[in-house]
């Protein structure tokens, strides 16, 4: 660029040149389009409370992400929607993600967790306990609670992992 | 074909309407991508980011509905998920500017003018890759397209509206003296970018490789 364009012409031409240079991924937009399928206004929002990755260690102390992400170094997730607590503790491992869930209501009932491939479905144990082994590293969701028309089943913010 | 509409948008895709959903997620994309990249971060943290946006209106979803709004919504809660982003790092990602070149169109093999062009983008990235945090960020929301409004730019730089205008002006200067050389007032002290400042010799390899993968 032997005369950088001034004034009005610059700010025109850093406007084109992520225009023509860093549009949005395609495979983005299409990640965005197939959201809407992970909504139901049926169940109660459990907002997300407290992320370890984010508020847990001090800057500076964890390493930088390896390709798997962290995989020594469980996350912590906690969701509340007012009534119902879910805690979550995710290992990502060799490309694949391992749930350890705890409801705040100590009762079997239904837990799904929804993935980028489907959906996974269990029950939580007598202390509202669940596990999931082995699912997809992408979006998660989950789920917990009776179905029925009596009842509303709370569902976790989606986090990605 | 009538016009696009956010709030008559949102009221369809909180009832479940795929296309009107569709029509806000082409309308919003690329300020969402504009506000994740002008963070410096590489596609991957990127990615995330713009993700993890999309994600909090389709659950939000009944309950905004105030569709001028919207895209300033979007913008705040990007910047949101992109600082929550920086701390899970412990740092910033910075994207490799040889990674943006890599898109950049072959200079070979083009007429000449368009090999012209494609060098002083090549130049451009550089430079603004030099440029202080707040006007990468600023100038990356300036590029989005479609054209962001000035209060959506202020919710992505959380900034008074009526600061962009002269804020941007600086931010040009700055940019222009560092694309030629001369200094420039009210200088701020540049990043550190020795590694960036390497890449120097081997820019031409990289978009080489680039174009012969693809």
């Amino acid at each position: 660029m032997t005369q950088p364009p001034a004034g009005e012409d610059l700010g025109e031409a850093v406007a084109r040149l992520y225009v023509d240079t860093d549009p949005v991924p395609a495979r983005l937009l299409q990640a965005a389009s197939a959201g809407l399928a992970w909504r139901d206004p049926d169940a109660a929002l459990a907002a997300l409370l407290l992320d370890s990755a984010v508020a847990g260690a001090p800057a500076g102390v964890r390493a930088g992400p390896g390709p798997d992400g962290d995989a020594d170094d469980p996350r912590l997730l906690s969701f509340d929607s007012g009534g119902t607590v879910i805690d979550v503790e995710v290992v990502v491992d060799g490309g694949r993600v391992r749930l350890v869930g705890q409801v705040s209501h100590p009762v079997e009932a239904p837990v799904r967790v929804r993935h980028a491939g489907g959906e996974w479905t269990g029950t939580t144990d007598r202390l509202g306990r669940f596990s999931v082994p082995d699912l997809p590293v992408g979006p998660l969701r989950i789920w917990w609670g009776p179905a029925g028309p009596e009842t509303t089943q709370v569902g976790t913010a989606t986090f990605l992992t | 074909m009538t016009a696009f509409d956010p709030t008559i948008a949102l009221i369809e895709a909180a009832d479940g309407d795929q296309r009107a959903w569709d029509a806000l997620v082409a309308r919003y994309s690329g300020l969402v991508w504009a506000v994740a990249r002008g963070f410096r971060f590489n596609e991957a943290d990127a990615s995330d980011v713009f993700q993890a946006t999309w994600f909090r209106l389709v659950e939000k979803l009944g309950q905004i509905r105030d569709g001028d709004g919207l895209g300033s919504w979007l913008a705040t809660t990007a910047r949101n998920e992109a600082i929550d982003m920086i701390r899970r790092r412990g740092r910033e990602s910075p994207a490799d500017v040889a990674e943006h070149l890599g898109r950049a169109p072959s200079t070979t093999d083009l007429p000449e003018e368009e090999a012209l062009r494609a060098e002083e983008q090549r130049l451009l990235w550089q430079a603004v890759d030099r440029m202080p945090d707040r006007c990468a960020r600023l100038l990356r929301a300036m590029g989005a397209h479609p054209a962001p409004s000035y209060a959506e730019l202020g919710a992505a730089l959380d900034m008074p509206v009526g600061s962009i205008g002269p804020t941007r002006a600086r931010c040009l200067e700055t940019l222009r003296g560092l694309l030629t050389g001369e200094p420039y007032p009210g200088a701020a002290t540049p990043r550190q970018h020795g590694k960036h400042g390497q890449h120097g010799p081997t820019l031409k390899g990289g978009t080489h490789d680039a174009t012969t993968r693809g």
